[in-house]
């Protein structure tokens, strides 16, 4: 998890990872930060993301993600 | 170029080539997929090594893509301009590899937009000295095409996401859209819509005939003394890059650069 806070950070040092948990609902993040998360989530965990998993809810906060990395690392 | 039929399809695509180090700029979330899909509205080009997406708009192409091979040549035969977007964090990650593969497949850069944000609480206050200006929410059927007109004389046409009639209609039943008047002549707009808590200013133009009386000032201070709920109201916009003006007249009010920018390349 803390590697992942890192790659958050790294891309919106602006905001708090760590409490919020309403990133695209509150418009913290929109769909471009999501290109972003997504090509550095491929290039640090080797997965590879679905259309199917371009959802909201699956970048609302850092457990989100991190669930959706450890789901898609159980399935390659 | 092809169509894609199914979600499945789709994902077949990102299966195969949306891997690691992929270049894209791809930002459409699978909800929209399943509604262009289901409109006809998306279609496909593939290569050895790439995929390319391409939105049907209704004067041009919307293209996204999924890229593993720079050194391809892609010749993409469409019966209108295609258009894209580039989103990088601040200039100097401008993706001049990527824009330069571009222009090597006979697109050109066309125009490079920041993103621009303020919170109530920074808000700078100003004095507006000239008071012939009149505001008023949009509300006839007149006005929804004095709107439509003057958006499109002043907004570009392939990245200004100009709206179509219904759309703006739309935003005037939600009281979404601000009009200026000088001595009762319209002679400006803003539009503007709340998105995940956010109130973006998507769309502002001033006639031409009534530059210089602060009109844009007057909309943004309306547009954001009226959505304001706390200090935390969140405005955002874009704002293209070398318009000077417009960046000053945000700056005025305390929008800020997110670090966000986006360039656009076109295809004509």
């Amino acid at each position: 998890m803390e590697r992942l806070l890192e790659i958050l950070a790294g891309i919106r040092p602006d905001i708090d990872f760590v409490n919020e948990k309403k990133l695209i609902d509150g418009g913290s993040l929109d769909s471009f930060d999501i290109v972003s998360i997504i090509s550095e989530l491929n290039d640090e965990y080797d997965i590879a993301i679905r259309v199917t998993e371009l959802k909201p809810e699956n970048f609302n906060s850092t457990e989100a993600i991190m669930n959706l990395v450890e789901k898609l690392k159980n399935t390659r | 170029m092809n169509t894609i039929n199914s979600f499945g399809d789709l994902d077949l695509f990102f299966e195969k080539y949306f891997l690691k180090n992929t270049l894209t700029n791809n930002y459409v979330l699978a909800e929209t997929y399943h509604q262009l899909i289901d409109d006809g509205k998306l279609f496909y080009y593939e290569t050895s090594g790439n995929v390319f997406l391409l939105v049907e708009k209704e004067s041009f192409y919307q293209l996204y893509f999924f890229i593993n091979n720079l050194n391809e040549t892609v010749n993409l035969l469409t019966n209108k301009p295609i258009t894209m977007e580039i989103v990088f964090r601040g200039t100097a990650n401008k993706p001049l590899d990527l824009i330069g593969f571009w222009e090597r497949n006979e697109f050109k850069e066309h125009l490079t937009r920041d993103n621009l944000s303020l919170t109530y609480g920074k808000l700078k206050q100003i004095d507006l000295n000239n008071t012939s200006v009149q505001l008023k929410y949009a509300d006839t059927e007149k006005e929804a095409h004095l709107i439509k007109e003057l958006f499109e004389d002043s907004l570009d046409q392939y990245t200004g996401d100009l709206m179509s009639i219904n759309e703006i209609k739309s935003f005037i039943n939600n009281k979404n859209i601000i009009c200026a008047y000088i001595d009762n002549r319209f002679c400006g707009a803003l539009q503007f819509e709340v998105k995940n808590n956010i109130i973006w200013l998507g769309h502002i133009a001033t006639d031409l005939n009534f530059r210089g009386n602060g009109i844009a000032s007057h909309l943004v201070k309306k547009y954001i003394d009226d959505n304001t709920i706390g200090d935390n109201s969140r405005y955002q916009l874009w704002v293209i890059n070398d318009n000077i003006a417009a960046k000053s007249l945000y700056t005025k009010f305390g929008f800020i650069y997110t670090n966000k920018s986006t360039t656009s390349l076109l295809k004509l």
